[in-house]
């Protein structure tokens, strides 16, 4: 097998004129590109989508909610809001907009994105979101972009004074720059499109664009994996910087101001955490954190539901996230405190705890 | 400064405005020598001391050596160029690996020096310069050139700034003929879509490669078998990628500037034996290794044993070369192997029958071809992982296949697996249609303009769209 270069080589000089074409049609390619960029964005799977869904319900006159589910993964897979609405007196339409990975700048963009018919915000808080100090996951803020949401000055000028630091710069990026930075769209497509082809024991499309009960009901793990899950987890919370960081309670206060400030009613859920976890993370950290938690919704006099310690292990399907049957016993106990405590907080959901 | 970044296209234009200015030979070269020392100096200024040194010292030993006809005094210079380089080379790169390896050996049997390691900031491209002006030395005390009696021309064969950092490395008989020509300003299509392809393979294929390769081996025990196979082959096209992608846009700018620089690989992955591979691989350095080191300790002209002592010498060396740390002497030490391994066998088939020649039916090359590119594959995980630990839990994995093809445990999600997959057939793909019809910017070079400005409105966008968001430097520079 010689190597086989059967091409002549051309030695034709490029005049500098043709020069200068070749390079103007590699710009005005990356010009139209850029151009593009926010459609492709659009058109391209990622996991992001749900996203752009929400935002696409939020802003459509189709939807009218009565309250919302804000939080990350363990909210999808852990509240049910038919079943939620089926135990609350009035059975209240309630979306749950919970996303992956949604920490408090994202709830909180959902949060200014919502209509008007949305009278209560339940958020699903997990621990491990008081250690934030960066405000938002740049590939994330650029998604939200691409997908239509706009940021009111008054939210930037809010993520600025608690996160401080370069957030100004993040935040007031032109669409320009927010868009070259969403370049890796395509990319990332070709990765989730065959990954839902060949991951057929997981509910992709249920993921992105479900409203009520997100929870791609992935079985339970075991043996090995399950112990797997559980150490790549754990020992990632239990590094010795485990911290409670000014940004992270400063933020959870203002949220809860916000929501507050909007007539709205906020309600707390504290996330169940995997007893298995009790092996890793020493309980001190946690009841640091949960006091931390317990303080600020104290001091802003919002409902707050401890669910912390709710589930034993078998209810959960991996280290974090609670099986269908887990999700059942959280969701039923968070209507059980909001009726309980309907009228100590003066809560519009539910017919305010009347029958 | 990289050569694609803005303040590369910046330099550039200054640099082609200023050769415009002038037309004559020697301001040319001046430009180009004060700009090369310019781009040299980027990175950090005061290195710029030590080229200026190795060009001094070597000049001036070199025109010496010319004049001179005592054979002990041209033997006595020549050692003079020799350590003065290999002395910088020593202690620039390697004085903190052997200092941190006494301290270590020093601590193992109790005692406690009282010095610290060695923080000494590796002069980049150090490696290829001190080679090149070496060279320089070596084949005038051989008596195969003659020395330049240039300043300018001397200073520039050894700064000249395409190739400076990361080669490829390039021969004085090959460079300053060429500069006798003077410097002359041009671009053909061929050498516009030969730098293309140079930032391809760098930008889309290697930068994209490293988003899959970096969390692999990075944390190595937690992947199957199948992972790690692919992560080594990804490396393999990442590492190829990288190096060989500089050349091109290496040699291109050389040849806009009227410079012809060697071709510094050639298929290297579809070598099928050890010496092919060498002979494919990193040509300038390979065969500097086989002029200047393996040929000078004796090369294949003593016994068989001299001969394997040679060639693992060489390649414990041209490991070493790479860098200062003990992966990069196993790396050489593998490839060695290979090589004698290689030779034993093709001296007892040749002993048994004197007529014996590797089959060329697709069978024998397909078997050979596999083998062979098994252990190269093998060979890039000590180069690519420096940790003990890692690099033996990655070669264990390697070796033992454990057959874990669970798609669903192994965290798809944060490694961009089927897009690394798609890049990988897609360079696969590409590689055979050039091997069997020619590089691709030959075929460029013929179009029309309005076809060439077609592919580049084309590759605009696949470069917005595939230029990875953070982009690394080139992997060479570090040597």
């Amino acid at each position: 097998m010689p190597d086989n270069d059967k091409t002549k080589q051309v030695q034709a000089l490029l005049r500098p004129a043709q020069l200068l074409i070749l390079i103007a049609a590699i710009l005005a390619g990356i010009l139209v590109a850029q151009f593009l960029t926010p459609t492709v964005f659009r058109a391209s799977p990622s996991d992001l989508d749900r996203n752009g869904y929400l935002l696409d319900v939020l802003a459509s006159p189709n939807h009218h909610p009565e309250y919302v589910v804000l939080g990350n993964s363990i909210a999808m897979q852990g509240i049910d809001t038919r079943l939620l609405s089926k135990d609350i007196p009035g059975h209240p339409l309630g979306y749950n907009l919970s996303s992956t990975g949604q920490g408090l700048t994202e709830a909180n963009m959902f949060f200014t994105a919502l209509p008007d018919s949305v009278e209560t915000v339940i958020h699903l808080f997990y621990v491990n979101q008081l250690q934030g100090v960066l405000v938002i996951d740049e590939q994330k803020l650029n998604a939200m972009q691409m997908f239509g949401y706009r940021m009111d000055q008054d939210l930037k000028n809010e993520l600025i004074r608690i996160y401080g630091f370069n957030t100004d710069e993040l935040l007031n990026q032109s669409s320009a720059q927010k868009a070259f930075k969403s370049r890796w769209a395509l990319r990332q497509a070709s990765d989730t499109l065959i990954r839902d082809l060949v991951r057929t024991d997981r509910d992709f499309d249920s993921l992105r664009t479900e409203l009520y009960f997100p929870s791609p009901k992935s079985p339970r793990l075991s043996g090995k994996k399950l112990r797997k899950s559980y150490v790549d987890t754990f020992s990632k919370m239990n590094k010795p910087e485990f911290l409670i960081y000014y940004q992270g309670t400063e933020h959870l206060d203002s949220f809860i101001k916000q929501v507050k400030a909007s007539g709205r009613n906020y309600i707390m859920v504290v996330a169940p955490l995997n007893p298995a976890g009790n092996e890793f993370i020493p309980a001190d950290k946690l009841l640091k954190a949960t006091e931390a938690i317990t303080k600020i919704t104290q001091k802003n006099d919002v409902l707050l539901i401890n669910a912390i310690q709710l589930l034993d292990e078998k209810d959960f399907f991996d280290a974090l996230h609670p099986s269908v049957d887990g999700a059942g016993i959280l969701t039923r106990y968070i209507a059980e405190q909001i009726n309980a405590n309907a009228k100590r907080y003066d809560l519009k959901i539910g017919n305010g705890g009347e029958q | 400064m990289l050569f694609y970044t803005p303040e590369f296209l910046a330099f550039s234009i200054l640099l082609l405005g200023m050769l415009g200015i002038f037309h004559k030979s020697e301001p040319r070269k001046l430009i180009l020598l004060i700009t090369s020392y310019i781009f040299y100096m980027w990175w950090n200024p005061a290195f710029i001391l030590l080229i200026i040194f190795s060009t001094v010292v070597d000049f001036l030993i070199g025109g010496r050596m010319s004049d001179e006809t005592n054979k002990a005094k041209r033997r006595l210079l020549l050692i003079a160029s020799i350590s003065s380089n290999i002395g910088m080379l020593i202690f620039f790169k390697y004085a903190g690996l052997f200092g941190d390896s006494l301290l270590g050996i020093m601590r193992m049997m109790g005692y406690e020096p009282s010095w610290v390691s060695l923080n000494i900031i590796l002069p980049v491209g150090i490696s290829f310069y001190t080679f090149q002006t070496m060279s320089y030395t070596i084949d005038i005390y051989r008596k195969e050139i003659k020395a330049t009696r240039s300043r300018i021309d001397f200073a520039l064969f050894v700064a000249f700034f395409p190739q400076l950092v990361a080669g490829p490395i390039v021969r004085a008989a090959v460079f300053l003929p060429q500069l006798d020509r003077g410097i002359k300003i041009s671009c053909d299509q061929t050498t516009f879509f030969l730098i293309m392809r140079g930032l391809a393979k760098k930008v889309l294929i290697a930068d994209n490669l490293a988003i899959f390769i970096d969390p692999v081996f990075s944390s190595p025990g937690n992947w199957p078998s199948v992972i790690i196979w692919m992560a080594t082959i990804a490396f393999a096209i990442q590492i190829y990628c990288d190096f060989s992608g500089y050349s091109d846009i290496a040699i291109g700018i050389a040849r806009i500037l009227g410079f012809t620089l060697p071709r510094n690989f050639n298929h290297p992955y579809s070598a099928r034996n050890p010496s092919d591979f060498w002979q494919r691989w990193h040509i300038s350095l390979s065969s500097w290794l086989r002029d200047y080191l393996y040929i000078s300790l004796g090369g294949n002209r003593g016994s068989a044993f001299a001969t394997y002592r040679n060639l693992m010498l060489t390649m414990l060396i041209g490991g070493l070369w790479h860098g200062a740390s003990w992966n990069f002497v196993l790396w050489g030490l593998l490839h060695g192997s290979l090589l004698v391994i290689h030779r034993l066998y093709t001296r007892m088939r040749k002993k048994a029958n004197p007529e014996w020649r590797a089959g060329n039916d697709w069978g024998t090359y397909l078997i050979s071809l596999a083998l062979m590119q098994y252990f190269v594959l093998l060979t890039w995980i000590p180069f690519r992982l420096t940790g003990f630990d890692a690099m033996q839990v990655t070669m264990r994995k390697f070796v033992v296949f454990d057959f874990n093809f669970d798609l669903t445990s192994i965290g798809l999600g944060n490694i961009a697996f089927f897009s690394t997959l798609s890049l990988m057939l897609i360079f696969t793909v590409f590689t055979i249609i050039s091997r069997r019809t020619g590089h691709i910017e030959n075929y460029l070079g013929q179009l029309s303009t309005q076809s060439a400005a077609g592919v580049c409105f084309v590759s605009g966008i696949v470069f917005y769209y595939f230029w990875p968001l953070s982009q690394a430097p080139f992997i060479y520079f570090q040597f």
